[in-house]
């Protein structure tokens, strides 16, 4: 029922018990995790009304305790801020709906990593991809994508994003723009609606090559680990030297030739303590980013890589704390804390099994990047998407964040979803379990929210 | 209390009050990360 035609009937209005507040800045935050609206900051005469609300009161019995703070306000005034809470899903008119449901719906944004080689000019100590001088051949690239719009076709995806990953994706640069162009061109055929993004260590982004991207309207997502020393411990040449100087030149690069990029951080134990830095030089430089925790996996001989978990907290507050102090105009809150996402609430923490795919450089298929060796099929399977279904490691099939026990009764549960399934795999042996990372997701969840009613009051009132 | 200055902010209002081009609203997604099973 509508809105308007609700408050007509309704005597009532109610909070939901999901909404977690919080006052920043003398403004009141409240945010219902099951909403897709985000973040709701209310001013203070706003917050007053707000705080009526006890899920007792009628809406008549708020106006006559609104009317004796404020003699002139009308009952039409109240039920216009009423009407404005229950749009943002921060309170309902219906006592019987009493949650918000959302269901399982079947996705319509397939994300593929290209594999496009396995050669990388770097020998970050982290990778999880075993290199050789294998690349994907010009006939591979060409079956793959056309097989993968094909199968999107088949399976209603409506979108599809293209990572091209490696090894580094623009050692086969030319190749590259072949696979956009064809692409573009039968995605165009297929009425599906199809981007790309670079996965890159940024050591080649020259002027010439960002130049390309820009003009082919790509998208890019450079890896920095830290400024100087802290990159360098991590993100190397085969000869063991330094990269920061020549990625920090890629990004001068792409930012002068007007190229949409973000930066993505691995935070380890070896640069957990220069994240707050580097945030703060990134700010600066007004380019967005993210912040990955490293996943442990097989190819890695380096141990304790995990940066500890009161480490990470300590470290990621600081860097908040920067934030927090001058946040910028777009929202960094989806990249703050590893795979928590408070874009929409969800039932997974990855679409592995759903809508994510694998593409290796010789045409064999995988579930995750982390399960490169794990093939699952190949691009001659018939039905890519059915592989992926299939393909699916999780277990039992179909888990969702609800299969997980001890995130029951959690407020976060569906914006966090217990977290990276291979990672908690790995280390608790079981998928049925909450992340490793739990502790630092529920400690962190409160300060990128307060991060953000910063941002939306810097931006949205005028102060 | 002047209730009538009642107001509240949300990522919507932000949008249309920024000038932010859809590109740089994009790339905060995580790109280097596996997508979310959300629509």
């Amino acid at each position: 029922m509508p809105i308007f035609k609700m408050i007509l009937k309704s005597k009532e209005i109610y909070i939901y018990k999901n909404n977690y507040i919080d006052w920043v800045e003398g403004y009141l935050l409240v945010y219902n995790p099951l909403s897709t609206k985000g973040i709701i900051i209310l001013n203070k005469e706003a917050a007053f009304l707000y705080k009526l609300i006890n899920n007792r009161r009628t809406i008549k019995e708020i106006f006559l305790i609104a009317k004796k703070k404020d003699p002139n306000i009308k009952y039409t005034d109240i039920i216009n801020i009423l009407k404005n809470f229950v749009y943002s899903e921060i309170a309902y008119f219906d006592k019987t709906k009493n949650k918000l449901n959302f269901l399982f719906k079947k996705p319509i944004h397939l994300g593929v990593w290209f594999h496009l080689t396995n050669q990388c000019n770097l020998r970050c100590t982290y990778c999880y991809v075993w290199k050789t001088n294998d690349k994907m051949s010009k006939e591979i690239a060409q079956e793959s994508i056309k097989k993968i719009i094909e199968s999107a076709k088949k399976n209603n995806f409506k979108k599809i994003t293209i990572k091209f990953s490696g090894g580094e994706s623009l050692l086969v640069f030319s190749q590259l723009l072949e696979i956009v162009s064809l692409g573009r061109k039968l995605a165009k055929k297929a009425k599906i609606e199809i981007d790309f993004v670079i996965l890159t260590n940024g050591i080649l982004l020259t002027k010439e090559i960002s130049k390309k991207i820009k003009k082919e309207n790509l998208k890019v997502s450079v890896s920095l680990d830290g400024i100087g020393k802290y990159n360098d411990a991590q993100r190397i040449f085969s000869n063991g030297k330094g990269t920061f100087k020549y990625i920090e030149r890629g990004i001068k690069n792409l930012q002068q030739t007007g190229v949409s990029f973000n930066v993505s951080i691995t935070i380890t134990s070896k640069n957990i303590e220069n994240i707050p830095n580097l945030t703060k030089y990134l700010l600066k430089k007004n380019i967005p980013f993210v912040f990955n925790f490293y996943r442990e996996n097989p190819f890695v001989e380096e141990k304790n890589l995990e940066g500890e978990n009161k480490k990470l907290i300590k470290f990621l507050k600081k860097a908040y704390k920067i934030i927090y102090k001058n946040p910028p105009p777009y929202s960094l809150i989806n990249g703050l804390l590893d795979r928590v996402s408070f874009k929409k609430p969800h039932f997974n923490c990855c679409g592995v099994g759903i809508n994510y795919l694998i593409v290796r450089h010789d045409g064999k298929l995988a579930s995750c990047q982390m399960t490169l060796e794990r093939s699952i099929g190949s691009i001659n399977n018939k039905d890519l998407i059915k592989t992926m279904k299939e393909g699916n490691f999780v277990r039992p099939k179909n888990l969702t964040v609800e299969g997980k026990t001890p995130c029951n009764t959690c407020q976060w549960k569906y914006i966090c979803c217990g977290g990276c399934p291979l990672l908690t795999f790995r280390q608790k042996g079981k998928y049925t379990v909450n992340s490793p990372y739990c502790t630092v997701y529920k400690a962190l969840i409160p300060e990128v929210l307060r991060i953000e009613a910063k941002r939306l009051i810097k931006y949205g009132f005028d102060n | 209390m002047d209730l009538k200055k009642a107001k509240i902010i949300s990522k919507e209002d932000i949008q249309k009050k920024i000038d932010l081009d859809n590109d740089k609203e994009y790339i905060i997604d995580n790109d280097c990360a596996c997508e979310t099973d959300s629509q």
